[in-house]
């Protein structure tokens, strides 16, 4: 069955290559959804033979032949075999997932560069009237959108850059799958910001006012928060080309995938960033029509006061959020205190403890016992007075 | 002994606040304890279950509620198979946003979906302010069940997931058996999977309802 599915992918290929050249002479926008209809029925033809032929089943144990192919690979489809090396044996359905991804993956490598062109300069227009809205956009700040996330802060710019650095990547990557996996390891990224800003601001207010027992611990974020971070994080990035590449994918992945899955629900979420800053408008900002049109207008002399402000409030953010992060130590510092006093007080009593318990048994063995305890005794006296190295001095309020 | 497996998809409807994301995360926690640690966010959970011989895979898609949001909304429930449209029963205007849903459902999705209607917290019964009769009369005119949850208590939380897993298997046959008999009769449909981006004058239309949450 391998080698078949093989020979039908190059064979579908080649016509493929065929049509599109023939094609790329008339010069009609609809060739290429056209196209796209050619691609999606050989997927459609390829899953329908997966399934129907009891192939899978069989071709399950010699897993290892299938998850090495040979001549025609490429880096895309090696990366995808490894998700086939971890296939349960029962779970034919997975299976045929799988091959699926390699196939859709296959598929879109071979031509991407037929295509991709023609998508290109059939979004072109789109794709740089985004770009310039979004680089229009640069006033916006993180509290217009009403989200969390903020590209200063000191606690998850890793994260953060993270997420930036994936979704810039999705132009790089030449098959829909990988392209689809930016995205959504780009919202990995992104949530984990937002659990990090979301947790900090809970300890933060947990340790300054200490009475309160609010222990909101684990707070997942939620679509409400991720979406909002989600078009910030897009307008902060503004990446290239991003009609066209989801364009791509929505024209040439395995259209199964862009409705089930966890990677459709990210490339959902970021098409409906897309539609939303096409939408920006004033109210979804919350400011009036006239503070919006003062904004997108850039008018300069302000611009450099504006510029001024804004440095001086990045600034005494990041020295609020260290001032938050001195208080988290502080508090940590305490507790680490009280804790190793704790212990030595614990050790002390086990020790006496062990220690009357052993007089009474053993005469001999006390003497031992007592050197032990004063060993102990030292170690913990020189950990009390190191601790109170690490005691920072009282904050100033500022 | 192996019955059919199925995969369904669930969008979560509703006014922020109103407790979607409580609602999931009390469905999924409450059995799978240790399997959640390893989750760092609640937007998109799946879940396998199983009614009888068949299992179900169901993937649960929240949405941003914000009133702002509104207009993204069918870029995300496109293509599922059920909708819960939560409202607060403390809260009236969360279930007015509720009717806008449906309509929006209808005319997109017809009769695919299965509507569940959602009264959340119902353990704030003293501060009501949607009648219990007015929402169960609602849902039914519209075709859709209703349901009362509260995610606190947990309570309603899992038969209302199992009620709509097992509603969207009755769907999905009769559905089938209805595709079979076009198949016979040759036209196959090809849904054709453009983005939908929603134009200016919908967004507008939500915006002069201004509301905050």
């Amino acid at each position: 069955m391998y080698n078949d599915m093989v020979k039908q992918m190059r064979s579908f290929v080649e016509k493929f290559r065929e049509i599109v050249l023939r094609d790329s002479e008339s010069e009609l926008a609809s060739v290429n959804s056209k196209h796209s209809e050619m691609v999606q029925d050989f997927f459609r033809k390829m899953n329908k033979y997966l399934m129907t032929s009891g192939w899978i089943k069989l071709y399950l144990d010699k897993l290892s032949l299938v998850a090495r192919p040979n001549s025609l690979t490429n880096d895309s489809i090696e990366e995808n075999s490894e998700v086939l090396t971890n296939i349960n044996d029962e779970d034919s359905e997975k299976f045929s997932e799988a091959v699926m991804i390699m196939v859709e993956s296959y598929i879109n490598s071979c031509i991407y560069d037929l295509v991709f062109p023609s998508l290109m300069s059939e979004f072109e227009e789109q794709d740089i009237k985004l770009q310039k809205k979004i680089r229009r956009f640069y006033w916006i700040t993180s509290q217009m959108i009403g989200t969390c996330i903020d590209e200063n802060s000191v606690f998850y710019r890793d994260p953060y850059e993270e997420a930036i650095n994936n979704i810039v990547q999705v132009d790089s990557k030449r098959t829909s799958y990988e392209k689809m996996l930016c995205i959504t390891n780009c919202s990995k990224n992104l949530f984990n910001a937002i659990n990090i800003a979301s947790n900090i601001k809970n300890s933060v207010n947990e340790v300054s006012n200490l009475d309160q027992k609010a222990s909101k611990n684990k707070n997942l974020a939620s679509a409400d928060d991720f979406l909002p971070a989600l078009i910030y994080l897009v307008l902060k990035a503004n990446p290239t080309m991003l009609y066209s590449n989801i364009n791509f994918v929505t024209r040439f992945a395995f259209e199964k995938r862009i409705l089930q899955g966890e990677h459709a629900y990210h490339f959902c979420s970021l098409n409906a960033v897309i539609a939303h800053i096409e939408n920006l408008d004033h109210a979804h900002l919350n400011m009036t029509q006239e503070q919006f049109e003062f904004y997108s207008n850039g008018q300069n002399d302000t611009d450099n006061i504006g510029n001024i402000q804004k440095v001086i409030e990045t600034n005494l953010k990041v020295l609020s959020e260290l001032r938050d992060k001195q208080i988290l130590i502080k508090h940590e510092t305490f507790k680490l205190q009280s804790d190793i006093h704790l212990f030595r007080e614990l050790i002390k009593k086990k020790l006496e403890n062990c220690i009357q318990s052993s007089t009474e048994h053993k005469l001999n063995s006390s003497f031992q016992n007592k050197s032990v305890l004063d060993d102990n005794q030292d170690v913990a006296s020189f950990n009390f007075t190191s601790t109170s190295i690490l005691v920072p001095l009282p904050l100033n309020s500022q | 002994m192996s019955g059919k497996s199925y995969q369904f998809k669930i969008v979560l409807l509703g006014e922020g606040c109103v407790g979607k994301t409580s609602l999931m995360l009390r469905y999924v926690q409450d059995k799978f304890n240790d399997e959640h640690l390893s989750t760092i966010q609640a937007a998109f959970i799946k879940k396998k279950i199983r009614i009888g011989s068949n299992s179900v895979e169901l993937a649960i898609w929240d949405t941003a509620g914000q009133e702002k949001y509104h207009a993204l909304g069918p870029i995300y429930y496109r293509g599922s198979n059920g909708a819960f449209l939560v409202y607060d029963i403390t809260d009236i205007d969360s279930f007015e946003r509720i009717r806008k849903w449906v309509t929006e459902l209808k005319t997109s999705l017809g009769d695919d979906c299965i509507l569940c209607i959602v009264g959340n917290k119902s353990d704030l019964e003293k501060n009501r302010n949607v009648p219990i009769k007015e929402a169960e009369e609602y849902a039914k005119s519209v075709g859709a069940k209703h349901y009362s949850t509260s995610a606190k208590l947990n309570q309603g939380v899992n038969e209302l997931f199992l009620d709509i897993s097992k509603r969207m298997i009755e769907k999905f046959e009769s559905s089938e058996n209805l595709e079979s008999i076009n198949h016979q009769s040759g036209n196959s449909s090809n849904k054709r999977n453009t983005i939908q981006v929603v134009d200016d004058s919908v967004v507008q239309q939500e915006d002069k309802k201004s509301g905050c949450c």
